[in-house]
Parts: C-alpha cells; structure tokens; sequence
C-alpha cells in the first residue's frame, strides 16, 4: 500500500489550519486500515518527517526482552535501521519515563539523539522532538524528529503535529500487531485442527458397524490425551484397548498417539494382553519424558464364545454389567505404562455370558456436579441401567448425551469403549 | 503447594499439600526437581494433599526416575486418604516405597 502523501505541509503554518486538519486525517485513514507492520512504520515517519520539515526522524519500538529501544524506521541522511539505543537519562528515556513529547533546542550533548547513536556518520543536530508511541498509557516505542528545515528549530505547531501523529501511529502499531498475533493464532489453530482430524483418525472409524464393540472419545481440548481402539481378526476375534495418557493438551495427545500405534501394531500380532501391556511400557519408559504415563485396559475378545482375556495396567477398573444386572469391577493388577522399564503385567480371563464390559477413562468417574459431588461409579451404573436397551451404538451417545443434559461439568478428556456380549447366540 | 521441609546428609524431605494437580504441577515439578538434583534421597510427605490428578502424579514419576538414574529413591511417606486411593487404584503403591511416617521411611532405607 503507497502512503497517502497529501500536500506539501511546507506550505502549512497553523495547527489549526484546514490544510493540517486534511494531513492527519489523511494519515489516520491509512493507518486505519494498514495491517502490515513494516509498511505501517514506514509511512508513519515519512509523514512525519514531511509534516514536521525535520532532516531526519526515526521510530523506535520497545524490545521487551531487552529493554533496548529498536529502530524500526529511519528517515533523512542516516539509515539507523535496527539500531539499539538503551534508553537511559537522553531525550528518549526522559520520553518514554514521561509518555509524553519532550524537545530540545541544542541537543548536540544528548547521547539518544539520532546524531549521536550514528557513530560513523554524525549529524550536527540544532533542534529535536521526540514523542512517545504509547497504548494504554503504556509507551512502547518514540518517534524522534532532527533538525527543522527551514526555521532551525521546532516550533509548537510541530510539536503538536508530531504528538497527533505518533499517536495515530502508536494505534496503527498495536493494531499491526493484534493482526499479526491473530494471523499466528489462526495458524496454530488450523495445524490443532489438523492435528485433531488426524488423532480422530487414530480412532476406529464407521466400517467397524455391526461389531459388538462401540467407543466414544470427547475430549476436553482440541486434541485428547485418551484413547480406545478395536479391530476384528480373521478368526473373528476383537482385540481392543482404552488408554488414558497423564495430563492434557497436545503432550498428551502425541503419547496418545504412539501408545496408539503400538496397540494397533501389536494387537495383530499377539493375542497375550499382558505380553502386549509389557512391551508397550518397555518402549514408552524408553523415550519418556516429564514422567508421563499411559494407564491402559487392553484384550481380546471373542463373540463366538464370550471369553474376554484382558490386562489393566493402573487403568479405572473396567465394569461388567451381568446378564442378571449385577456389576462388578475389576481393578488393575499393575501399575501404568512408562513409569519402569521392567513391570509384570497380569491377563485377567472371564466369560461375559451375555453380559456388557464397560472400560472408561477417569474423566468419566470425575465428571462433577455442581462444584463437589463427583458421577462416581454408583452414578454410572445408574445411568447405564436407565440406557440398556438401546443399540450399542447409541447408547454411549445417550450417555454423553444425559451427562449434558443433567448438567453435569467435564474436567477431563471422556473415553468410553463397551463390548456387548448380550447379542452372543450361544444361549 | 510444595515446600522443602528440613535437608539432612543425603536426604531431603518434600511437602506436598493441598491440590496436586494439572494447575500447581509446574511448581510441584519445579520443587521435587530441584530436591532430586541433589542427588540424594527423596522422601515426600502427602499427608495434607487433598487431591491429586495425572499431573500431579507424573511430576513424582519424572522425580523418581532421575532419583534411580542418579542411584537414589524417592519414598512416600504418611499418605492422605485422598491420595491415597488414587495411588492404589492405579496400583503405584507398585512403584514408589509408601511408608507409614518419616521416622519408618528413613528406617526402612528406600
């Protein structure tokens, strides 16, 4: 975008003149709509420097790390572009100390003045104004003007036209910037969708209708530290997993994802639950990190005869619901995935008998209602008896579904996986 | 919330109270780091946690870890019931040394 240069201000000599009122408005407007920073700069001080007749100017921004003043724009015989200048007891720290205009009428002393902070190509400055660039109160840059050409020295009209501008500019700058952070939030956001579209990928997908099996992720975040797999096997067998990583966010979701991959790899090749379990800690501790862990129920199961052999590594204890409606649970044997190299893990082996096997993440135990009382596995079951007769695949839907309705507030990501045994055709 | 109570020759006993979870895990972390980087043995105190999560828990596992790579421990000792059940249901009474008080943790020697 080209400035919107307007006529020469050589010929304005009143603050108050129609032909200064036509200038700033001029550059408000382009400031107005400038989204890119650079060219923002650039423009501000060209403007000023033509507005104000100064031989030279330059606008600097604060370097929050640093502390240091940065140039980001220079005008006039000097190029100071990313020149450091600590602000200290010169004309820009007294500036920025101030948030307010200061000048001066021989500055050759001062060591912030432009003329000063060129080493090589000094500039004998007679007169200077240095204005604050500020948001909020809060001064985050000065734009410093040198030598006034045709009188020698600044007068108030420039003083106040050097003021309006850096103030118009200082809003252009935090708007550039708020553009800038939103186009980065607008990045990361779509590589977390990416990111959320491949996990859900991760998950077993819709051709897997008609198996006995059904699982629901909802995560808290974009991403989920949960997951659940199932498969079936040409023997008719269904391996399946549900693992819960520690913590939450996008950490979570990459071990997600490997524990993941190993289940899906592994759960093909052995059908040892516990020799499964064992290998899948061995090669997490082994590129652990921060001390996070995997708690994981992972089995096999087979429609043809209900047998279920599973293992539970510091898993949430799976819940099986009976044909005759009674519940039990079966708590972990082992401790999770990844915390030591060398665990035992132990294969649990039930029939169901018709029967349903529920296997949740703690998210689910810990849903809480109002403030205090946690569903717990009393409200569980509750609400699993209220939706047992609805088909398999809606009916963790359902649940999810009541969870919200009752309003009940999630804290964790929320994994269920049920294996229904009650369509076995062996009674 | 966690505190270095007392540091004697090779050991060093932690306070951990009140929520030890996703949103005090970086100062959790940051405490039993810096107690395990003495290269002496841990001995953490969760008789005033009244709630530990994932989190919470991982910062004592990465504690741990380094503590066995230095050929150190890291104990617990007199457990909250809160904290309790969750180191039991998740079966890590497996994988850290749990002892009643101070005085039968520094006895039994992790």
């Amino acid at each position: 975008m080209t400035a919107p240069i307007p006529n020469d201000s050589s010929t304005v000599q009143d603050p108050d003149s129609p032909d200064d009122v036509q200038f700033l408005a001029a550059y408000s407007q382009f400031f107005a709509v400038s989204r890119d920073l650079a060219a923002t700069l650039d423009t501000a001080l060209a403007g000023i420097i033509q507005g104000t007749n100064a031989e030279a100017g330059a606008l600097f921004l604060l370097d929050e790390a640093t502390g240091e003043l940065v140039c980001h724009a220079a005008a006039g015989p000097l190029d100071l572009r990313d020149a450091r200048v600590t602000p200290g007891q010169g004309i820009l720290g007294r500036c920025l100390r101030r948030n307010a205009i200061e000048s001066l009428r021989d500055g050759r002393d001062d060591p912030e003045l432009l003329g000063a902070i060129d080493e090589k190509n000094r500039l004998i400055v007679r007169s200077a104004l240095c204005a604050p660039l500020a948001a909020d109160g809060r001064p985050f840059g000065a734009i410093q003007v040198v030598n006034q050409r045709p009188r020698g020295s600044f007068n108030e009209r420039d003083s106040y036209l050097l003021q309006t501008m850096a103030n118009s500019a200082a809003l252009a700058v935090a708007n550039a910037r708020l553009t800038e952070e939103l186009v980065r939030q607008e990045v990361t956001q779509r590589e977390l969708d990416l990111a959320a579209e491949i996990q859900r990928n991760l998950l077993p997908n819709g051709d897997l209708a008609g198996l006995p099996v059904y699982g629901v992720n909802r995560p808290i975040r974009q991403v989920s530290g949960d997951f659940f797999d199932y498969f079936a096997l040409p023997d008719g067998r269904i391996p399946f997993a549900l693992g819960d990583v520690s913590g939450k966010g996008i950490h979570a979701a990459l071990l997600m994802a490997k524990a993941a991959s190993l289940f899906r790899c592994l759960g093909k090749r052995s059908d040892d639950p516990a020799a499964i379990l064992a290998i899948i800690n061995r090669e997490i501790h082994e590129t652990s990190s921060r001390g996070m862990f995997v708690t994981m129920v992972a089995g096999t199961y087979d429609p043809g005869s209900g047998l279920l052999r599973f293992a539970n590594a510091g898993h949430e204890p799976p819940l099986l619901r009976g044909q005759d409606h009674c519940y039990s649970t079966f708590p972990a044997e082992a401790p999770p995935l990844g915390i030591l190299p060398d665990m035992e893990f132990w294969t649990q082996e039930i029939n169901l008998e018709g029967g349903e096997f529920y296997i949740f993440s703690d998210g689910l135990m810990e849903f809480h209602y109002q403030e205090h009382e946690e569903l717990g596995i009393g409200g569980l079951i509750q609400m699993i008896e209220g939706l047992s007769d609805l088909p398999i695949s809606e009916r963790l839907e359902a649940l999810l579904s009541e969870l919200d309705r009752e309003g009940w507030e999630v804290r964790d990501d929320l994994t269920v996986l049920v294996i229904d045994d009650s369509r076995g055709a062996r009674s | 919330m966690a505190s270095n109570l007392s540091e004697a020759r090779n050991q060093d006993v932690v306070r951990l109270a009140g929520s030890v979870d996703l949103e005090h895990s970086p100062d959790i972390r940051r405490t039993l780091l810096d107690a395990v980087a003495e290269r002496v043995d841990i001995f953490v105190d969760l008789s005033e946690v009244t709630y530990i999560d994932s989190s919470g828990i991982a910062c004592l596992v990465e504690a741990l870890q380094i503590a066995r790579n230095h050929g150190a421990n890291l104990g617990l000792f007199a457990v909250s019931r809160q904290a309790m059940r969750v180191l039991e249901l998740a079966r890590l009474d497996m994988v850290f040394s749990i002892h009643d008080d101070l005085a039968s943790a520094l006895q039994a020697k992790p």
